[in-house]
């Protein structure tokens, strides 16, 4: 069973947006079983966690900037909100770093960085400010 | 405010961790207020560290659901010292410079077609063309890779950014001082302006010009430089390049027809600006030319009709792999190139996509002086937009 599962308050109340941040909880339910020790052999562990972190970057990020910009939100809080994904992407390349050197302890880190700053702050909070915008432009 | 341990989720959520951890109570949670301890899920696993402020009732309501325990209101020690953090470099400040450049140039055109720039207008430009001078002496590389790498800007505002750029580099690759090149990185910024009331119209279509556009487009450097003396400029060095821009060395150009000698190097210098930064674009009528295409074709089609030294110059200023541009190693990863070398066919890249074709979170330096990681050729930036973020973080500050 998953331990993080989808609520309410993550939706941005659009479908395809709703989908691709999915995906973080996936990513999350993923860190859990690699922190637990629980994480099947054939998943890759916690290197796993970082390729699907990329995969959540490159697959979700510039579509969202995209869809916001199409939908009228204003230019200062796209550049923003850009700045929010590029200190976001950051902070795990930082966490990337350090595991690669050898330092799997930082996934203790990497857990309340996720749930915390990207999942509460960033898809609770500062997402749900463009939903406005995405009704009007429907 | 309530807590509902029975939340849905986890079947979990009334069970304790272990000694040591306490649910969280209601009262103890203020919005907007730093978490007195760490919180941690029915697992034990923590989920957000002491400090972590809740800013809205919807977090709070997701927090209590998600993880109701509290560890000891003394934060548990951290085994792991944290992050070091990234020293600023100067050098992002260039890329950033020009995401504002095409805002503030995109105002300036909004304002002048809404009718609301007047005596304003030349300094504006005169601004942004100081701006694009001081970027360039900064950090060209940065400045040539953000417009390379750009994908949604409107093509008015960054086909003139990219022009004026090109114009600042061939002039001072050709040892224009300064401020005699500033005349032109401001055509550069200008040249079209006879056709901005109607560029996304024309961007949007893909049928053939109706008479009217085609009459429009042939009379475009006319007006431009009409609409810029009556918005205030005055220097022939900005209003000349700017109608004589599609004038031909072979006479074939327009509006005048003037032929060779009678086209000045400053002219000829924004012809080819113009045309790569065009070559460059999604355009309605075919897709981008990736660089090195639109410079082979620069050279063989326009060779006798803009001048082929000033060409070769752009090229060998701008690096026949320019700062950017997206490249196929030897290896199989895909890179972008970051910084132009001594040797044009070896600059810097970072890889971002693996061999296997999926992508990398942190990308990596390679050496393509090094056969392992030879630049192969370039690719479409197109096939690769979803990396853009990850592309950025490669110059944007922390």
């Amino acid at each position: 069973m998953s331990r993080f599962e989808w609520k309410a308050e993550y939706s941005v109340d659009d479908a395809i947006l709703d989908d691709q941040h999915r995906q973080m909880l996936a990513i999350l339910d993923e860190l859990a079983d690699a922190l637990d020790g629980n994480a099947a052999p054939e998943s890759g562990g916690a290197r796993a966690v970082f390729d699907d972190l990329a995969a959540y970057v490159t697959g979700h990020l510039a579509y969202e900037e995209q869809r916001i910009a199409d939908a009228g939100y204003p230019e200062d809080r796209i550049v923003a909100h850009r700045q929010e994904h590029n200190a976001l992407l950051r902070k795990v390349q930082e966490f990337e770093r350090v595991f690669e050197q050898g330092g799997a302890e930082v996934l203790e880190e990497l857990m309340p960085f996720l749930y915390g700053d990207w999942l509460i702050h960033h898809i609770c909070e500062t997402d749900r400010e463009y939903v406005p915008y995405l009704k009007t432009a429907r | 405010m309530t807590l509902d341990t029975n939340a849905t989720g986890r079947g979990s959520m009334s069970k304790l961790p272990g000694r040591g951890f306490r649910r969280v109570a209601p009262t103890d949670l203020r919005l907007g207020e730093p978490l007195p301890y760490a919180v941690y899920d029915s697992g034990g696993m923590l989920l957000l560290k002491a400090g972590f402020v809740i800013n809205t009732q919807k977090q709070l309501d997701v927090l209590i659901e998600n993880g109701s325990c509290r560890g000891e209101d003394t934060p548990r020690p951290h085994s792991t010292p944290p992050l070091p953090i990234a020293t600023v470099n100067e050098e992002h400040n260039t890329f950033e410079t020009l995401d504002l450049l095409k805002i503030r140039l995109k105002r300036t055109f909004d304002l002048y077609k809404a009718g609301s720039l007047n005596a304003d207008f030349v300094p504006r430009i005169e601004g942004i063309a100081l701006t694009i001078q001081e970027a360039c002496t900064h950090d060209t590389d940065s400045a040539l890779a953000n417009l390379h790498l750009d994908y949604d800007t409107s093509y008015a505002v960054i086909h003139h950014l990219q022009s004026a750029i090109l114009c600042e580099l061939i002039g001072k690759k050709m040892g224009v001082r300064e401020d005699s090149r500033l005349p032109l990185v401001k055509a550069g910024l200008t040249h079209d302006i006879g056709l901005i009331d109607i560029q996304d119209e024309l961007d949007r279509q893909h049928t053939p010009l109706t008479p009217l556009q085609r009459d429009r487009i042939t009379r475009h450097p006319a007006d431009s430089e009409w609409i810029l003396a009556s918005l205030g400029a005055t220097e022939a060095a900005w209003l000349d390049p700017v109608r004589h821009h599609h004038e031909r060395l072979d006479g074939t150009g327009y509006p005048d027809g003037v032929t060779g000698d009678a086209i000045g190097t400053p002219t000829r210098v924004l012809a080819i600006a113009d045309i790569y930064s065009a070559m460059v674009r999604d355009r309605p009528y075919r897709k981008a030319m990736v660089s090195g295409e639109a410079m082979r074709k620069l050279m063989l089609e326009q060779g006798q009709k803009t001048d082929n030294r000033l060409i070769h110059m752009m090229i060998k200023e701008i690096g026949v792999f320019p700062p950017g541009a997206i490249v196929r190693l030897a290896s199989g990863e895909v890179a972008v190139v970051k910084k132009r070398t001594a040797n044009s066919a070896s600059p810097l890249v970072c890889a971002f996509i693996k061999p296997d074709g999926m992508p990398m979170l942190t990308p990596l330096q390679r050496d393509t002086a090094d056969d392992k990681f030879r630049v192969e050729g370039i690719v479409p930036f197109s096939n690769y937009r979803g990396s853009i973020v990850v592309l950025r973080s490669l110059w944007n500050r922390p």
